[in-house]
């Protein structure tokens, strides 16, 4: 055991590391037959320096029979992930990815999920390439997060996007793709970004997918529940959604989707039926807080066309148009979206009058030229700008990744030999099919130089 | 008022239609459809008896014995003597038409040995006729069509194509009807025969009525001439064009086709001299008098109930023409009063605010409603504002579109899917990530691979 640390301590800068890590393989046979000796062994290592022998030793004792909690074991593994080196953390992305879990169920057994949020965001740091790739400790960092209910704290990781699993660099798996949309989803929802949350959860949908999935299920049902919050409809599926994921969307998630054709029809009578009816499913599937959230969006949606077609309306008239049960909820409610900025109004307590602001009408001089006046200033116009540039940087990259592929040789080799196949009579049309998806399934190799590309271009 | 509509002094009850004078309108076979449906609808009431008599008195003068039978059993001896079943007559004419059925069948037979066309076609329709007659439009219309493959001359097919409309439209057929009337239409020579035309654009248009198809309804039935008089009347009259014509005209057209087609259109406005009441309402309603219209509209209703092809579309025609009515009268105004337009249209102030609401939420009118003052203003739209804000949210759209198509794109690439219960080897497995096989998407790569994602224009012009 002191020789190999030792050999790490000498191993350590970057042109050894290739040899360290050789070293480290072999020796998993002193590792299990020395266990009691890795704790004190962790002592002499630097987490900084010695990344990559750390993360070995770690790995090893965490996979050993450690007791489940262990305080030593959390305290060393949050001062790596805090600590650890990048360029020799990125060699042994499954050791570090392994451990991560690890120490995950570690901080859930003890119930303080909060300490590992900054030790793991620094992780995930460590083991991405570049902001728009996707880790494995995604996932577990937003458990953490929605665990503490610490949202903001998420808040950067989620606003970036990412745009690349790299299964290589980062031993990530379609689970954890699911998980973080999940998570991510449920952290925006948390955070009341309910496009982002649609974003993040139409991407756990429409992944392409050849079996069902539990996680795209329940990802599906809080899609719908945020749809119906955030744009009043259910959006209909993209059509690239694979067949099996609507397989199961149908037999899993009827009554979300009977509770979307309730609320459609904008009758607060029928929603209301429709959640008392299906409260069993909602509440096992821990969504009775967005439902009731879906229930008082109907109200407020109601209100909002209400402002669209009157100047002003009595309490009594709104009560009634919109199903509530007085005037006196109804002006609660308004009261309420008045103080969350959903709608400008005022109340005439003495005749009980609600003025909705006019947003449109260009009635006196002032008025109108302060109706163009969103788009006249200068940060409306520098607004504007910004988006067009990120469109355009958008497209240029799309761009990018079509010219790789289509230069790509193993896709070109098939394309020809799709069309010489067409041409021959037949004959030949048999086999050519047969080759082309078995030389897709076993296609890692010939994709390898194009995502070494892709990874050093994007 | 013409003598059959004349019940402006009754109210609810259509006591004093005037059946005979409705009825003249028809010969054969609507005279007794339209007869039917009016005792149907009228149970209970005189008008019922005196329908089921003169249907009955039509029916004895066909060979109908089916119908008669039950329109004897629906008279039920309410009548008196004369009215029950005539077993004789019966017997006699189902004898007749038995042995004519016999011998044209028999001709038929003759002339198919005989291979004459003409004679075959002329026996076909003789046997539509009379299958027609004895009220079996099955056989009828089966016999008709046959008779397409010997017709030889325009002039046939267009006979053959008249005579499979009015089956078809008696059996409410009307996927047939819509494709006879265009088999018919695009016979050469056809526009030269002014009462041909019409006939199959009364057709037209009244199976489009049917289907609430009003506006083009409106449009065909507006094309029909005043020559084709009571030449149709065993299918529809000139005096039904005119109302059916005006009222889906009036629901569905807006102002300026309303002035071509209708008012300034000469052949219809011929056509509706027959009906004067139609005519009142339509330049009313073209006149901004909306009260008088209205009340056109509804002194019409009972009658109109009773019409064989209107009844079902009268509550949607009355709805739509009412809601033309309220956003006409509104749309030359900034702010108008609503109690001026209650008094106008004749409404309850709280009716009309509901309605106005309605129409207001669905997008026909843009105005706001001031309900304290209860005024309506109208809003002007702020186009520079819409057109921004909607730049904005396609530049959204389609940052997000992308931003998933790139990332699935890399997951394709990745073959990064999650493999069923059975590993990834099994068939299914593999057919399905062959439908994810970026090189069998036959050429284009990227774009057309990932199913044309419906960035389309807008992805190809932001590609610089």
């Amino acid at each position: 055991m002191e020789a190999l640390v030792t050999q790490v301590v000498a191993l350590s800068s970057p042109n050894d590391l290739s040899q360290l890590l050789s070293t480290l393989k072999n020796a998993e046979t002193v590792f299990t037959q020395n266990y009691q000796h890795i704790a004190a062994a962790l002592q002499a290592l630097d987490p900084a320096q010695h990344s990559l022998g750390f993360a070995f030793f770690l790995h090893h004792l965490a996979k050993g029979n450690l007791p489940m909690p262990d305080a030593s074991f959390i305290d060393n593994a949050s001062r790596f992930f805090t600590l650890c080196n990048p360029g020799q953390i990125q060699m042994i992305p499954d050791i570090f990815c392994a451990t991560a879990h690890i120490y995950k169920e570690h901080l859930l057994a003890i119930s303080n999920p909060r300490r590992g949020i900054l030790p793991l965001r620094a992780g995930l740091r460590a083991l991405q390439l570049n902001p728009e790739v996707l880790t494995p400790l995604h996932a577990d960092f937003f458990q953490l997060c929605l665990l503490s209910k610490c949202y903001n704290a998420a808040a950067p990781v989620l606003a970036e996007d990412i745009f690349d699993v790299a299964p290589q660099q980062t031993s990530c798996t379609p689970t954890d793709l699911f998980l973080y949309c999940y998570f991510g989803g449920m952290l925006c929802i948390g955070r009341k970004q309910h496009a982002r949350a649609l974003e993040l959860l139409l991407q756990a949908i429409t992944a392409p997918a050849v079996a069902g999935n539990a996680i795209v299920a329940a990802a599906y049902k809080k899609y719908v529940l945020v749809c119906l919050i955030h744009a009043g409809q259910l959006l209909p599926l993209p059509k690239y959604t694979s067949p099996c994921v609507r397989h199961v969307i149908d037999s899993e998630a009827r009554p979300y989707n009977e509770l979307a054709a309730a609320y459609v029809l904008r009758n607060a009578e029928k929603l209301r039926r429709a959640v008392d009816q299906h409260s069993g499913v909602f509440a096992a599937d821990n969504n009775l807080g967005l439902v009731r959230q879906v229930v008082s969006s109907l109200a407020v949606r109601s209100i909002q066309r209400l402002t669209q077609s009157f100047l002003t309306l009595s309490l009594a008239d709104i009560a009634a148009n919109t199903g509530l049960s007085g005037a006196e909820e109804a002006e609660a409610k308004i009261l309420r979206m008045v103080a969350a900025g959903q709608i400008r109004a005022k109340i005439d307590g003495r005749s009980g009058m609600v003025h909705f602001a006019d947003e449109t009408r260009a009635g006196t001089g002032a008025a109108a030229s302060s109706s163009g006046g969103l788009w006249d200033s200068a940060a409306g116009v520098a607004a504007l700008d910004d988006r067009m540039r990120q469109v355009l940087e958008l497209g240029k990259r799309l761009q990018q990744a079509h010219e790789m592929v289509s230069q790509d040789r193993a896709y070109l080799s098939k394309v020809t030999a799709r069309e010489r196949s067409k041409y021959d009579l037949g004959a030949a049309a048999g086999p050519a099919g047969v080759v082309g998806p078995a030389a897709g399934m076993g296609g890692d190799p010939d994709f390898s130089p194009f995502t070494v590309g892709a990874g050093s271009n994007l | 008022m013409a003598t059959s509509m004349d019940e402006d002094a009754h109210v609810a009850d259509h006591g004093s239609f005037d059946l005979e004078a409705y009825i003249s309108n028809y010969t054969g076979h609507a005279k007794i459809d339209r007869l039917l449906f009016i005792a149907e609808r009228s149970a209970g009431k005189p008008l019922e008896l005196e329908a089921l008599r003169m249907a009955h008195d039509e029916l004895k003068k066909t060979e109908n014995t089916q119908r008669y039978k039950d329109v004897v059993a629906r008279i039920d001896g309410r009548l008196g003597a004369s009215y029950t079943l005539d077993r004789v007559w019966v017997e006699n004419t189902d004898r007749r038409s038995a042995s004519k059925g016999e011998r044209l069948e028999s001709e038929l037979q003759s002339f198919k040995a005989a291979m004459m066309k003409e004679s075959i076609r002329m026996g076909h329709s003789d046997l539509g006729d009379w299958s027609y007659d004895r009220g079996d439009l099955q056989t009828a219309f089966k016999c008709y069509a046959r008779t397409r493959d010997y017709c030889t001359t325009s002039r046939h097919v267009v006979a053959m194509c008249l005579a499979v409309i009015r089956t078809a439209l008696e059996l409410e057929n009307f996927v047939h009807v819509a494709n006879y009337i265009g088999k018919a239409e695009s016979t050469p020579d056809v526009t030269n025969d002014p009462i041909t035309y019409s006939k199959l654009k009364a057709s037209s248009g009244l199976h489009l009525l049917r289907a609430k198809k009003f506006k083009l309804a409106a449009r065909k039935l507006c094309e029909v001439s005043p020559e084709m008089g009571s030449s149709y009347s065993d299918v529809i009259a000139l005096h039904d064009v005119a109302v059916y014509g005006s009222l889906c005209a009036l629901a569905s057209l807006d102002r300026s086709e309303l002035r071509n087609k209708v008012i300034s259109n000469i052949g219809f406005r011929e056509i509706l001299e027959l009906a004067p009441e139609m005519r009142e309402l339509v330049h009313s309603f073209y006149n901004s008098q909306y009260a008088a219209a209205l009340r056109c509209l509804d002194a019409l209703k009972p009658s109109l109930l009773l019409d064989m092809h209107l009844s079902d579309s009268v509550p949607q025609l009355y709805a739509l023409i009412r809601h033309r009515a309220l956003c006409q009268y509104v749309q030359p105004f900034s702010s108008v009063n609503l109690a001026a337009m209650a008094v106008a249209f004749n409404t309850a102030v709280g009716e009309l605010e509901k309605q106005l609401a309605g129409l207001i939420m669905d997008g026909a009118i843009s105005a706001r409603i001031d309900s304290a003052t209860k005024v309506l203003y109208a809003s002007k739209a702020d186009l520079r504002a819409t057109t921004f804000a909607k730049v904005l949210s396609a530049g959204e759209a389609y940052c997000r579109d992308t931003r998933a198509l790139l990332l699935r794109a890399n997951l394709v690439q990745h073959d990064f899917m999650q493999s069923g219960p059975l590993g990834g080897r099994s068939k299914k497995d593999r057919l399905e990530r062959s439908l994810y096989d970026m090189g069998g998407l036959g050429g284009g790569g990227l774009m057309y691979g990932m199913g044309g994602m419906g960035l389309g224009g807008l992805g190809r012009s932001m590609m610089v």
